[in-house]
């Protein structure tokens, strides 16, 4: 046994190890494969023996192979084995290979359960890390099933390490195994609030990955994600929560409203560019599922707008390239927003960036209106010209067709110029989209009746110059527009100036070597043409020329009959067997024109590419039965109309057109009409506007076009679409100047380019032709909407579950051993409010002196509250009218007196005051985007009306702690910003925030007001840091640079703005020089002004409001390491309660008993100092003794607390 | 806000970075590069991650989505062809990769010296965040190997997988504080090194 293992290690020192085969492989370059094929070999060799190492070693190297291409399935055994080595170093190269070359179809997948299951329970938290990540890469079903239970356990693992893993493949498994999502819930959503951050983010990453492909499900968790939102710092958890708010909102309107401010204002203050563009993007899907009732959303689409212009305007690619993403989002709803900078869309056409161009191209299709689609396709026409590449060429010819054809050619005001603009396009070398241009044309000159006789002569001249267009190649696909041409001077043929020019320029014998297709068209078209030269000559009384006419087609037709496509010889045999008759009857001087022409009677109509499939199902008719018994191999023609249509150019499908072979309809025309005889089911369409053209040969109501002389129509080969640009605005103008001078009523629209249309602005342009666009006809009792089909194979539909539900016992995981106590907890759902006010209620609970009545229904009531969503939405404040704050407290007072009395009336005050505080909290701290600890302070808020509230809280608050029973007198108001400088253009005021999880940092927010007429902008602020306190400045600027406020002011306007500064030592006040610099613009100019401040930090600005017990409290009295200090103000008026409020809301500290008039109070330092307070009131004085854990930091204290004392 | 904010997540303008005259050496922290808050999530899911050279020849592939070998390999081919015929300044987003996920997934790159650092992702995505995460991918990388270069990616391709593994879980962002992935790769080799006596060196190739 020893002689072997040393025979097993000495084996392997001979062995090429994975660095060996790598440089084997490069030094065999020229015979790479058989090379490696040797390798493959050796490594079968070495999978043969027993030792793991040599084992592991193969496996590594196979992996190596498995990426160059190799398949290496056929070792998926031995990868097994090498798993379940004991050594780590084994097993991790085992999962390794296992995670790039198992899935589901592996067979021996199974094998691995059991191993897996013991790595997941291995004492070493790399064994099971290992494991997991194996695992996530191939799961399957049953192994999901298998292992939810053990991964729902490691969930809670002590090591989080694991427990991020565990809670990131969970996602994983509820997509292979949904059953088990429901049990496995509750306990994801208790990771949204773990301790360790990273297993906090995989929960939230999990969630919102969910909540992503099945949003209604997660509706009720927007509470809780709206506090994750706001308590968060990590800016990646944001952009997470801020995309799930994104696809939460279209389902709830209100959420979207609740949303707006807080991101409106991120939006505002952030500096980080992730951050903004995802805050753009949900506002963005915000403002689309609200689209109207938001009073001031066109502002926030304003601010979007004007922050992704910013994004565009920025040299780096990148957020060019996603500022036009996300423009293109606002777009759909709110096209003229975006049009007024299309300026900029344009420039993005010209840039060298492929990436770029694209999404300008895809914006332009919103930008265009009427006013200025001539001048846009102008642009993109010369771009065609200069474009390299058929690529981005073929793109740009789409987009041009795509932007004019757009909601029925809405924004055309000129049919002839997109005529011309069509037949200018024909001349593009080498593109693929001749049948996209052929289609267009069809379907205009089918559905703008005013243009057919400008399209005939156009098509007519294309005819002619067929051989420009066909010659370069035959399968060139440009000559698909011939298709389209013929066709057009087929149908229409009535309106063709010189029909025998263009019947003859159809018979040229150049016509042979065009496709198949394209000459089928031409034959059958012919004989229209045909048929319309004999009507028109015998209605002359000349029948030699209707003679000539026979002749010619007798003499041409033959060489359709000889070709190779079966289609045109079988037309080209037929017809020219009637043309012959019809020579016969002409001998005889028999008129034939009538009945030539009653082969092609009847208008064609557009029918709608999904009227068929609108038409609903009868009662009782079951399509899917067998009338007959099945015959070998029968299709079903109905069910796929398409099929037919387009049979020979599938690709084709933008608008269902009637432009297929004429015999072919006329067939179908035929057994249509017997069909509807005798179908009772047959839904009849309207009666068509227009009949038989035939009949009625200058129907009145069909506007003639007039050919304005000046265009060359015949001259083929000349770009026309500039004169139409420039003849469309002298139009254009003369229907202004014309509308200036008093308008007279003429009959509209009759006489082009001469009329005066009234009753048009100039947003609204008249179109030259009276634009009577056929609609697509639609069967009379159509389902109103084809609804998108979910694809059943959705693999997150089977997450489609109720995760609100309470969970049945039958839903329990399976479990091999006995389940984990937590799991059965019941899926009571709780909210975010509920769970937090129940906690602060709980807190209270312990606080002495609380009121005790009534209290168990409260906490009922409140929950039963906070489960409700529509009641947390419902609890939005109204949108603010302007969301600026204005810190005015003579404004304030007044209402706070009178809302304050009807606060105080009895027990029921606190609950209003709770509710707001939530909202108002989650609010507040959105908006800064940083937790704020100090409720008192995050009341200050942006409307003057939410402020007046709030304000009354900042008194009822104290209040509160102080604990007080009796009814007290109302406390004045009070703020905690005070003012930091003022002149004639700007006040600043300002507060310090600390937060508990920096020591070392302090947040000076600041509002500026602007006081002036002016317009302020490039704010920027700066202070001259001292050792001790320092501006956080942005990366890379000096500590002399100012930092900029992000945010301009209009006249009247005031905004806070937040800066950041560390701090090392707090046991001290501080003060610091500053200088707001901003430029004031008016109507007169701008000037360049300065506005000095000295910041004071005082050292109540480091503390933090904590709550206190009193057995927490006497214990830290007790312990003797605090020193002491005390002082004595005399003079004191006010009551003992609003004193101690007033000592809560300035200093922060709060009280944690109160005896008669001497009450103890604590607060904490972020630097965790704790300061300890006995207030005792005499008759007109109060002595304050404190205790803290520094004494300069006591004194500074007690310093400031005299001085507000001193003012009571 | 130009504080707390701006550093926590601030887009680090590395796109400089692969300009700078790294030929040999992959990548160097840049010198503000700002402290990322620990565990902070990125994209839910990526589809592959792909590093091959200006050649085109793989250096690393991991796919998240099960495909034959064959198909992986004409996936690497089309992505190369696709990003290797963009200029150096241009964005680093593309669109159009037929083979992997159709429209909703958009290719994102990074270019250094001889490598490119390819993601496929999820329409859903943060663009910005996983440009963000290809940057701790190869700091990460540089600090593992003292100085990466290709040669160290060639040779040591199941070290790179190990990295990726602490950074990415079944396409999904697992850890983005590099500190944090380094401390668990080096507590790793630790583990491997008590385990075997002949360890090898990841220099010893070079």
């Amino acid at each position: 046994m020893a002689l072997k293992m040393v025979k097993g290690s000495i084996d392997r020192m001979f062995d090429k190890n994975l660095q060996d085969l790598v440089r084997g492989i490069r030094n065999h370059k020229e015979d790479e494969a058989k090379y490696i094929s040797q390798c493959i070999d050796e490594i079968k060799q070495e999978l043969k023996q027993d030792n793991i190492a040599v084992k592991a070693n193969a496996v590594c190297k196979l992996t190596y192979l498995q990426m160059l291409g190799y398949d290496i399935s056929w070792a998926a055994f031995n990868i097994i084995e090498v798993m379940s080595a004991s050594k780590f170093t084994f097993k991790r190269v085992g999962y390794l290979a296992a995670s790039q070359c198992f899935h589901e179809g592996t067979d021996v997948i199974m094998l691995t359960t059991n191993q897996i299951r013991k790595d997941l329970s291995s004492p070493s938290q790399y064994d099971t890390g290992v494991a997991l990540t194996g695992l996530s890469c191939f799961v399957t079903p049953d192994l999901a099933r298998d292992l939810a239970n053990d991964i729902m356990t490691l969930m809670s693992h002590t090591k989080p390490y694991i427990r991020k893993k565990a809670v990131l493949i969970m996602y994983k498994v509820f997509l292979k195994y949904p059953e088990s999502l429901r049990p496995a819930f509750p306990r994801l959503k208790e990771k949204l609030e773990d301790p360790d951050p990273g297993v906090q983010s995989a929960a939230v990453n999990v969630i919102c990955e969910l909540a992503r492909r099945n949003p209604k499900n997660y509706l009720s968790l927007a509470p809780l994600f709206f506090k994750l939102m706001t308590s968060s710092t990590n800016n990646w958890v944001l952009i997470k929560i801020i995309k799930l708010f994104g696809a939460l909102t279209p389902l709830e309107p209100r959420l979207g409203k609740k949303l707006i401010e807080p991101l409106t204002n991120l939006i505002h203050s952030t500096s980080a560019m992730s951050l903004l563009y995802e805050c753009v993007n949900t506002v963005i899907a915000v403002l689309i599922s609200l689209s109207s009732g938001m009073p001031n959303h066109s502002a926030s689409i304003q601010l979007c707008v004007q922050k992704l212009r910013i994004l565009i305007e920025d040299s780096d690619q990148n957020l060019k390239y996603l500022g036009l993403l996300a423009m293109s989002k606002i777009l759909k709803t709110h096209p003229k927003s975006v049009q007024s900078h299309k300026d900029l869309i344009l420039q993005c056409l010209d840039d060298k960036d492929e990436s770029i161009r694209l999404r300008a191209l895809d914006l332009l299709y919103g930008m265009v209106s009427k006013k200025n689609l001539m001048e846009i396709v102008k642009k993109l026409m010369m771009h065609v010209d200069k474009a390299e590449g058929t690529a981005y060429r073929d793109e740009l010819l789409t987009k041009i067709i795509d932007i004019c054809s757009q909601s029925n050619y809405q924004h055309i005001t000129n049919f002839e110029w997109y005529i011309s603009i069509l037949v200018e396009l024909t001349r593009l070398e080498g593109t693929r989209h001749g049948h996209l241009i052929a289609a267009q044309m069809l379907d205009v000159a089918i559905r703008v009746k005013a243009i057919r006789k400008f399209a005939v002569s156009q098509m007519s001249a294309l005819l002619d110059s067929a051989h420009l267009v066909a010659s370069s190649t035959q399968r060139n696909g440009i000559c698909e527009v011939l298709y389209a041409a013929a066709w057009i001077c087929g149908e229409f043929s009535e309106y063709l100036q010189e029909p025998q020019q263009t019947l003859e320029a159809m018979l040229r014998p150049k016509v042979t070597t065009l496709p198949g297709h394209i000459q089928a068209v031409y034959v059958q078209n012919v004989v229209k043409l045909y048929a319309a030269i004999l009507q028109h000559k015998e209605q002359a009384a000349e029948p030699e020329a209707a003679q000539e006419a026979t002749q010619l087609m007798v003499d041409r037709l033959p060489q359709f009959v000889q070709s190779a496509d079966l289609e045109v010889q079988e037309r080209a045999s037929c017809v020219l067997q009637l043309v012959k008759h019809v020579q016969k009857l002409q001998a005889k001087g028999v008129p034939v024109a009538e009945e030539v022409s009653a082969l092609f009677a009847g208008e064609l109509n557009p029918v709608a590419p999904k009227a068929q499939k609108k038409v609903p199902v009868p009662e009782g008719l079951d399509l899917d039965a067998w009338i007959n018994e099945p015959p070998s191999d029968s299709e079903s023609e109905d069910e796929k109309p398409k099929a037919i249509f387009h049979d020979e150019e599938p690709r084709r499908s933008r608008r269902q057109q009637p432009e297929e072979d004429e015999e072919e309809l006329a067939r179908r025309r035929e057994a249509r009409k017997q069909e509807q005889a005798n179908n009772p089911f047959y839904i009849k369409s309207s009666p068509s506007p227009q009949k038989r053209y035939q009949d009625t040969p200058g129907v009145e109501h069909i506007p003639v076009v007039q050919i304005d002389l000046s265009v060359p129509l015949k001259v083929p080969g000349m770009p026309m679409s500039d004169q139409y640009v420039k003849l469309e605005e002298e139009r254009r103008h003369r229907q202004r100047q014309e509308k200036d001078k008093k308008r007279k009523k003429e009959k509209k629209g009759r006489h082009r380019r001469h009329s005066s249309l009234p009753t048009e602005s100039d947003e609204d342009i008249a179109p030259a032709q009276r634009v009577d666009i056929v609609t697509e006809e639609m069967p009379e009792n159509a389902l109103p909407s084809d609804e998108d089909d979910k694809d059943p194979n959705d693999p997150y539909r089977a997450l489609d579950i109720d995760l609100d539900k309470p969970l049945a016992d039958s839903e329990k995981l399976p479990v091999q051993k006995h389940r984990n106590a937590e799991t059965s907890k019941s899926l009571e759902k709780k909210d975010a409010p509920t769970e937090k006010k129940s906690k602060k209620l709980k807190k209270k609970e312990k606080k002495p002196k609380e009121r005790e009545g009534g209290r168990e229904k409260k906490i009922e009531r409140e929950k039963k509250r906070g489960e409700d969503l529509d009641f947390w939405l419902s609890t939005t404040p109204p949108p603010a009218a302007a969301p600026t704050p204005t810190p005015s407290t003579e404004e304030l007072s007044g209402n706070v007196v009178t809302s304050l009395k009807d606060e105080h009336e009895g027990p029921k005050r606190e609950e209003p005051e709770d509710e707001e505080d939530n909202v108002g909290h989650n609010q507040e701290k959105v908006r800064y985007g940083k937790p704020r600890h100090k409720k008192k302070h995050k009341k200050e808020e942006h409307t003057r009306e939410k402020k007046a509230k709030r304000k009354q809280e900042h008194q009822v608050q104290p209040v509160q702690n102080g604990a007080a029973e009796e009814e007290e007198e109302p406390i004045p108001p009070m703020s905690s910003y005070c003012l930091l400088a003022e002149n004639s253009y700007v006040k600043m005021m300002y507060d310090i925030q600390a937060s508990l999880q920096k020591d070392s940092q302090v947040t000076v927010s600041i509002i500026l007001e602007n006081q002036s007429g002016s317009f302020l902008k490039n704010m920027e602020l700066n202070v001259l840091d001292s050792l001790n306190t320092k501006m956080a400045r942005p990366e890379g600027s000096s500590v002399h640079d100012g930092v900029p406020v992000p945010f301009q002011l209009p006249p009247g306007i005031s905004n806070e703005a937040q800066f950041v500064f560390t701090i090392q030592s707090i046991i001290m006040a501080q003060k610091l020089k500053g200088t707001l610099s901003f430029i004031a613009k008016d109507d007169s100019g701008a000037t360049h002004e300065k506005l000095d401040f000295r910041l004071h930090f005082s050292c109540s600005s480091y503390l933090i409001t904590t709550p206190c017990y009193s057995d927490a409290f006497a214990k830290l009295l007790e312990s003797g390491d605090l020193s002491m200090n005390s002082i004595r103000v005399d003079g004191i008026s006010m009551s003992f309660q609003n004193l101690l409020a007033k000592i809560c809301f300035h200093h922060h500290f709060s009280v944690v008993e109160r005896v008669d008039s001497c009450a103890s109070m604590y607060s904490r330092s972020i630097q965790g100092h704790h300061v300890c307070l006995l207030v005792k009131k005499g008759e007109s004085s109060v002595s304050v003794d404190g205790k803290c854990s520094d004494a300069t930091l006591l004194s500074s204290l007690l310093e400031e607390m005299k001085a507000t004392l001193a003012q009571c | 806000m130009a504080g707390a904010r701006a550093r926590a997540c601030g887009r680090g303008r590395v796109g400089k970075l692969r300009r700078q005259a790294l030929e040999a050496r992959l990548a160097r922290p840049p010198p503000p590069w700002p402290q990322r808050p620990p565990g902070r999530p990125g994209p839910a899911m990526i589809k592959a991650i792909l590093i091959f050279n200006n050649h085109g020849k793989p250096r690393l592939s991991k796919f998240y989505q099960p495909y034959s070998e064959d198909t992986q390999q004409q996936i690497i081919r089309e992505t190369f062809h696709l990003v290797s015929k963009r200029d150096e300044n241009v964005c680093n987003f593309l669109e159009g990769g037929l083979l992997i996920g159709g429209s909703d997934n958009k290719l994102i790159y990074r270019h250094y010296a001889t490598l490119y650092f390819v993601f496929c992702v999820d329409s859903s995505e943060s663009e910005l965040g996983i440009l963000d995460l290809i940057q701790v991918f190869v700091e990460t990388l540089d600090k593992c190997f003292e100085n990466v270069c290709e040669l160290d990616l060639i040779f040591h391709v199941d070290k790179v997988h190990n990295i990726l593994a602490e950074m990415v879980m079944g396409g999904m962002v697992l850890e983005t504080n590099m500190n944090e992935i380094v401390t668990q790769i080096d507590a790793q080799n630790k583990l491997e090194k008590s385990e075997t006596f002949i360890f090898q060196s990841p220099r010893q190739d070079r």
